[in-house]
Order: structure tokens, then C-alpha cells, then sequence
């Protein structure tokens, strides 16, 4: 009984005083390669990171497929299409992380990335930066498309594609 | 040949004047600025170039096809100003766009890439030499 009250009053604690962040408007989550670049524009998550107790972090994140803006109306409206991240049945790229680790440059967030309907475990390496009540979160990563049927294989678009996600943060 | 410079010129700067009051007018109308993706003084370069060329490829075809240069000129020149379409449609915006902008650039962007064609046929027979 206890230790269960223990538990309880650990988990009030992390909650009410656990680092959970706010991702901020002037969030930036860009894609690109030799051929294409663009961003996704919508992006929601939950956030709860202390560098000092990484065992509690956690990171969730969706990406609204049908933010993607590539600069061109035309590309963009392709992009959603059947071919490509079919933004009508999978609606969402979504991130889950299941253990955060630290490294020497900064961190990485191992979980599972499903798009396009193929869920994958990834490592995300990132950086946290943290000045008063904000931060910004930086990662930088690459993801094959074709492992996530985005696309046909060897068409006119590399294969691989540079993600560079800047999230800005409010404690909340 | 002065001329024929001239009417390069005229009708460039023509097809430059009449592109600028068309994009003027589709962005007051559509609320959209597009002022800095494609500067006047661009929108008038590429008018004269276009009609230079044209003059030139004119002035090429009916010198060595007498007999159906002029036929075949007009052909490429409908041609190749159809095809510069595949720019407009390829154009991708850098920075922070909306969609709108992006898709209201096709209807600011389309048509003036006629008009440097429909200048030089319109002010072709001032300059015919018969």
C-alpha cells in the first residue's frame, strides 16, 4: 500500500511538476532533398523532457499530412495523392519515442515513426537548448521513402529525404 | 535592320507594359503580391528578350526557307511560347507561401507569357518591309 501511494504521489509530482512542454507557432519541420523540399506546416505533440531525468521523457508527435508545403500548389496537391503520403487514409505521420537516451552531442529518441500506414523503430538525434521557461528542440534525420511506400521506387525523387524539425518550446 | 531593332524593342517594351498592367490588376484584384517572386524589371527583360529572339528567328526562317519560313516561324514561336508555360507551373516559391499564393501565381504568370507573342504579331505589319 505504500508503495503505492508512493506511486501515486511520484506520478502527481511529475505531472504537475514534470517537464512538459508546449510546441510554440514558429515551429519549422522541413523535408528535403536534391529534388524536392518543402515543410509540414501542422504539427502537434506532447512533450514531457528533463534533461536531468530522461527515464519520464517522452515524445509524441503528428504531422498533418495535408500541411505539406512544398512552394508549389501543383507538387503540393501531388504530394497528398494516392502515390505519395495519401494524406486521405493516413492522415497523420506520427512519432512515438519509447526510450531517450543521451549522447555525446545531444540526444536520441528511439521509438516508432508509422507513415503512409508502415510503422518503423527510428533513433532521432537531437538537441535541446534551454533558456528560462523556453527551449528549442533540433533534429536532424533521414528517412528512406521507399521503406514507407512513399512514392514509386526510382522515380524522378531521391530516395532519401533530410528532415531538419526546429521546435520551439513554452513550459507549460 | 534598324528596323527591325526597333520593332524587337517596341514590341517587347509593349508586351512589358501590357504584362505589368495585367499583374497589377490580378493583384489588386486577388489580394496577392507577387512583387517580390518576379520583379517589373524582370517581367520587362524577359518581355524584350522574348521579342528579340523572335525577330531574330523570324528574320533566320524566312531568309533561309523563303517559301514557308514565315508558315514555320509562327509555329515555333505559338510553340515554344506554349511550352514556357512548364515554367510557370514548375515554379516553386521559396520562404513561407500559402497555398493561394501558389495557386493564384498560375493565373498571374500564364498569360503573360502570351503577351510578348500577341505584341510582336500586333505590331508586325508596321514594320513589314514589302
Amino acid at each position: 500500500m505504500k508503495s503505492f501511494s508512493f506511486i501515486i504521489v511520484l506520478f502527481l509530482s511529475l505531472s504537475s511538476f514534470g517537464q512538459g512542454w508546449k510546441i510554440l507557432e514558429t515551429h519549422k519541420v522541413a523535408f528535403s532533398n536534391a529534388d524536392v523540399s518543402g515543410t509540414f506546416d501542422d504539427i502537434s505533440g506532447t512533450i514531457v523532457f528533463d534533461a536531468a531525468n530522461l527515464t519520464t521523457a517522452k515524445l509524441n508527435f503528428k504531422l498533418k499530412v495535408e500541411s505539406i508545403n512544398t512552394g508549389n500548389g501543383l507538387q503540393n496537391k501531388h504530394a497528398r495523392g494516392e502515390e505519395w503520403f495519401h494524406a486521405e487514409k493516413y492522415p497523420y505521420i506520427e512519432f512515438e519515442s519509447t526510450k531517450i537516451e543521451k549522447t555525446e552531442s545531444g540526444f536520441k529518441a528511439i521509438g516508432k515513426l508509422e507513415m503512409h500506414g508502415v510503422k518503423k523503430e527510428v533513433t532521432i538525434p537531437f538537441t535541446f537548448s534551454k533558456k528560462g521557461n523556453k527551449g528549442t528542440f533540433i533534429a536532424k534525420f533521414s528517412v528512406s521513402r521507399s521503406e514507407y511506400n512513399v512514392g514509386k521506387k526510382g522515380n524522378d525523387v531521391a530516395d532519401i529525404l533530410k528532415i531538419t524539425a526546429t521546435l520551439p518550446v513554452q513550459k507549460k | 535592320m534598324i528596323k527591325k531593332i526597333i520593332f524587337a524593342l517596341s514590341s517587347g517594351l509593349l508586351a512589358g507594359v501590357v504584362s505589368y498592367l495585367y499583374g497589377d490588376m490580378i493583384q489588386t484584384q486577388l489580394v496577392e503580391d507577387y512583387s517580390k517572386d518576379v520583379p517589373t524589371m524582370a517581367i520587362f527583360v524577359s518581355c524584350l528578350i522574348g521579342t528579340s529572339l523572335a525577330t531574330i528567328g523570324h528574320w533566320l526562317f524566312t531568309k533561309f526557307i523563303p517559301k514557308f519560313g514565315e508558315f514555320i516561324f509562327a509555329i515555333v514561336f505559338a510553340g515554344l511560347t506554349t511550352a514556357s508555360l512548364i515554367g510557370v507551373l514548375g515554379f516553386v516559391f521559396k520562404g513561407e507561401t500559402t497555398e493561394a499564393h501558389q495557386y493564384i501565381f498560375y493565373c498571374y504568370a500564364m498569360p503573360m507569357h502570351f503577351f510578348p507573342f500577341l505584341a510582336w504579331y500586333s505590331l508586325k505589319s508596321l514594320f513589314e518591309t514589302k
